[in-house]
């Protein structure tokens, strides 16, 4: 018996993994979009969101809170299960790689431009790796204390509000957009992430209504977002905020205490934690995905596999635009997915399978929770029910 | 089975042949030959249990009387009687042989050092009491302080080749069931080859071997250990060792002491965020310094900076280089006042810390401020109360400054990252080292914890002035 995932931590979770690198250029590509006042819109994807998040968890519900993994696996031939699922896998370890990627330049842009991208994007790779290797109980518990080391961080902004001019909201609201498709995914690729509760599904407490944590989560990160856009609305005009590269930073520089304005890097970097947290839920699900197709325990080889294909995607000389563009596909491929998925669950019929598929695989990962009475063949080797690596 | 007499007394001569610290006595004119090892021997005993018998009354009466008191050996042949003389004479035991009749009797344990306050945890507020070198004494510690039966003590052999005595001791209906069958388990499969110690024991039953941190706690004091049971912990008492180990533990346990329960409640939970800013003080410190001095001159305000670069002038290393030297030679003289003389050791401190820092500085070895950052960050280590804990700091300390040296901020980022996905990782006895929920144990004080009988209501329930 795995130790299942608590709400509220399921809840940070989700919070720490939606807040990724794009919020820095959120309200820029927002204003860019929608045009005055756009910050309203930001709860219109909430609304999204968490309207996603309802037909995962009735679809979850209907299939006994198994994984979409499993419910592919169970339901298709093979080699179509195969495709289906070896597919994402790679897509999710594209999307990790991406985030490595968004983040050493962010941190060459902000820190030095001598940084080293392809070093520094391996060395986060490395470091995701290793996280997502410990399993998803791990996961989650490092994302409170990570959550416990940044959340403060909000409180300085809150600050700014006697600097914003107010006489910046007086236009209408979304005047001046210029509307894309690009645009618009690419804002919802700032609540991203979340979908991964089609494969976490297993590891929650089963008496949980996770929905309502889901929600909360969302609504929180939407209104973190929104009040973001807010400020930043608030303290530039519109036509300069859309030419800003990461706004966000910009509000941290223009703060009123003093020592914050020394620091403002710094907290930028504590943003990594996020970062590592996203791409490694990403790694991990694809790693889920691929022990799915697995008969024995192949977690090492699995892990071998995902970090040679991130560590050769560092190595492909991509430049700003082509990472840019990488980024897009990837999430535009990612949406599709995500839809075929929902789609999937509410198409297939219930089918009992725990005995053959999805039992396995919890033991696989999350095995760090532990069985307690795990006999121990040794003295020193008395760690049989912890995952080892 | 038909072995003369004086069969037993050549056998066991022979086993303990160059062993000439096994005295063999023929007392009582002769009748009855006594053996024992006289180190072992607590020596007025070895006259109330042998020579008051035949004080005042003639040879056939003393026999009479001593043979009453003693215990009659058996075995199921003669190899196996033999380990068992054996067995008894090394555990300071005074074996008898009378008319092929095996007996012994126990004459106290040879001189073990007195209960003394323990050097390692120093007591303000509290029992002064420390466990010492025997296991048998450091028990009757514990129960002295729990008396019910419930208490369970199970001793084990856990020697490879020769005998080495633990002891799993537990409250039964505290402990949990889970616990108690996971330590028994891994008790039963340790066999080692040499046990000196309790910390030796407890880092063969670590759940990660080669993880940093300790998943063991190892204490001298008996009341820290009879909180630890009470709170639902596994205890095991190693035979000649003062160091008691207790599992599972959280890593808050490891900067909570049993003398903060002594304590107001305002001041042990100041002194218990203490230890925790302390702890992040000597992790971070001389890396935050090496960080902010090679990459990110942006975050200093201008006179500190001015201060810093007045300090570094002269100074001929990279910030990084700079710092190891420093905590190398922080490490050397910490390592030689622990292993000198105390006199020795406190002029050691004196010469180090003021002479050496001094003339470094004067050198142009290292800057001023590296040698408050340093010194705050060894000041830091000395508050965390564990020392096992506080060695893996210091450890973990230089890894941090190296990457704090070649990325700056991100090293240091990247290496707290790590840290924490293996503590969340890790577990002791199989339970979680980093538990969520025992925070607010941690920090808060519950008065629901204190007996209902003397939970008073407050002020405004007992309605107005009293």
């Amino acid at each position: 018996m795995n130790t299942p995932i608590k709400g509220y931590a399921f809840a940070i979770l989700l919070f720490m993994i939606v807040r990724g690198i794009i919020f820095f250029q959120l309200p820029s590509l927002v204003t860019k979009e929608f045009g005055t006042n756009s910050w309203v819109m930001l709860y219109a994807y909430t609304a999204l969101v968490i309207g996603h998040m309802y037909l995962i968890y009735k679809g979850s519900k209907k299939h006994k809170h198994a994984s979409i993994w499993t419910i592919i696996h169970t339901h298709f031939p093979k080699p179509i299960a195969t495709i289906f699922i070896v597919i994402p896998s790679l897509l999710f370890w594209v999307i990790s790689f991406n985030l490595a990627n968004a983040y050493a330049r962010v941190l060459q842009f902000t820190s030095d431009p001598s940084v080293n991208i392809r070093t520094i994007s391996i060395i986060i790779l490395a470091v995701v790796l290793f996280t997502a290797a410990h399993g998803l109980y791990t996961i989650t518990k490092t994302s409170v204390l990570y959550y416990l080391f940044s959340f403060w961080i909000v409180f300085f902004e809150l600050l700014q509000f006697n600097d914003i001019e107010f006489v910046r909201y007086t236009p209408f609201f979304l005047k001046n957009g210029h509307l894309s498709f690009n645009g618009i995914l690419d804002i919802l690729g700032a609540f991203l992430a979340y979908e991964t509760i089609m494969f976490m599904t297993p590891y929650l407490e089963k008496n949980t209504k996770w929905i309502t944590y889901a929600a909360l989560s969302a609504f929180v990160i939407g209104t973190y977002y929104t009040m973001y856009c807010f400020l930043a609305q608030g303290l530039l005009p519109v036509e300069q905020i859309q030419d800003v590269r990461f706004v966000v930073l910009r509000l941290y520089g223009a703060t009123q205490i003093n020592a914050l304005e020394y620091i403002t890097d710094l907290l930028f970097i504590t943003f990594i934690f996020s970062a590592i947290l996203t791409a490694s839920v990403y790694t991990w699900s694809g790693l889920e995905g691929l022990k799915t197709l697995q008969t024995k325990d192949r977690h090492k080889e699995n892990l071998l596999i995902a970090g040679v294909i991130m560590i050769t995607l560092c190595y492909v000389p991509f430049n700003f635009d082509e990472s840019k563009l990488l980024f897009s596909i990837s999430n535009i491929i990612l949406v599709c997915i995500i839809v075929i998925f929902t789609l999937l669950y509410f198409i297939l019929p219930y089918k009992d399978n725990k005995a053959s598929t999805d039992t396995a695989n919890c033991d696989n990962t999350t095995n760090q929770a532990g069985t307690t009475s795990a006999p121990a063949s040794s003295s020193s080797s008395s760690s049989e029910g912890v995952t080892q690596l | 089975m038909s072995v003369v007499q004086s069969d037993w007394v050549e056998l066991t001569r022979k086993m303990f042949v160059n062993a000439n610290d096994l005295t063999v006595e023929a007392i009582l004119g002769g009748q009855i030959t006594v053996m024992y090892i006289h180190h072992l021997l607590n020596k007025n005993e070895y006259h109330q249990v042998i020579t008051s018998f035949a004080q005042d009354s003639d040879s056939d009466t003393a026999l009479k009387r001593l043979m009453s008191v003693w215990n009659p050996l058996q075995g199921h042949n003669e190899q196996d009687m033999l380990d068992k003389i054996a067995e008894h004479i090394v555990n300071g035991d005074i074996v008898g042989v009378y008319n092929n009749q095996v007996g012994m009797i126990s004459s106290g344990a040879a001189s073990f050092r007195a209960i003394q306050t323990s050097a390692k945890e120093n007591v303000i507020t509290g029992p002064h009491d420390a466990f010492v070198e025997s296991a048998e004494i450091n028990a009757s510690l514990i129960r002295r302080r729990i008396r019910t039966p419930r208490l369970k003590s199970i001793k084990y052999n856990i020697g490879k080749d020769f005998p080495f005595y633990a002891y799993l001791i537990y409250i039964e209906g505290v402990a949990e069931e889970d616990v108690i069958s996971e330590a028994c388990i891994r008790m039963e499969n340790l066999h080692m080859r040499e046990v000196l110690d309790g910390n030796e024991v407890a880092k063969q039953l670590d759940d990660t071997p080669f993880a940093v941190f300790p998943q063991w706690i190892g204490t001298e004091r008996p009341d820290s250990v009879t909180q630890y049971l009470l709170n639902g912990k596994v205890a095991i008492l190693t035979d000649n060792s003062p160091t008691v180990v207790v599992a599972p533990v959280n890593f808050l346990d490891f900067f909570a002491v049993i003398g903060d329960n002594y304590e107001r409640w305002h001041f042990s939970r100041f002194i218990r965020l203490l230890r925790l800013f302390a702890f992040t003080l000597t992790l971070m410190l001389s890396a935050f310094y090496v960080a902010v001095t090679t990459y990110h001159y942006q975050f200093i305000p201008p006179t500190l900076l001015e201060t810093m670069i007045t300090s570094r002038l002269r100074v001929p290393f990279e910030p990084m280089m700079e710092a190891l030297l420093m905590e190398g030679v922080i490490e050397i003289l910490r390592e030689a006042g622990a292993r000198l003389p105390t006199k020795i050791a406190q002029t050691i401190g004196i010469v180090g810390g003021l002479v050496i820092g001094q003339a470094i500085v004067q050198a142009g070895l290292t800057g001023n401020v590296l040698i408050v950052a340093v010194a705050s960050s060894a000041l830091a280590s000395f508050i965390i109360p564990n020392y096992t804990l506080e060695t893996s700091m210091r450890a973990l300390r230089f890894i941090n400054i190296i990457l704090a040296g070649l990325m700056g901020y991100f090293g240091i980022v990247i290496f707290i990252s790590l840290i924490i996905t293996r503590l969340c990782h890790l577990r002791s006895l199989n339970k979680e080292y980093i538990d969520l929920s025992y925070f607010a144990d941690f920090f808060f004080w519950s008065k629901e914890k204190r007996p209902r009988s003397v939970v008073q209501k407050s002020y405004f329930r007992r309605g107005g002035r009293s």
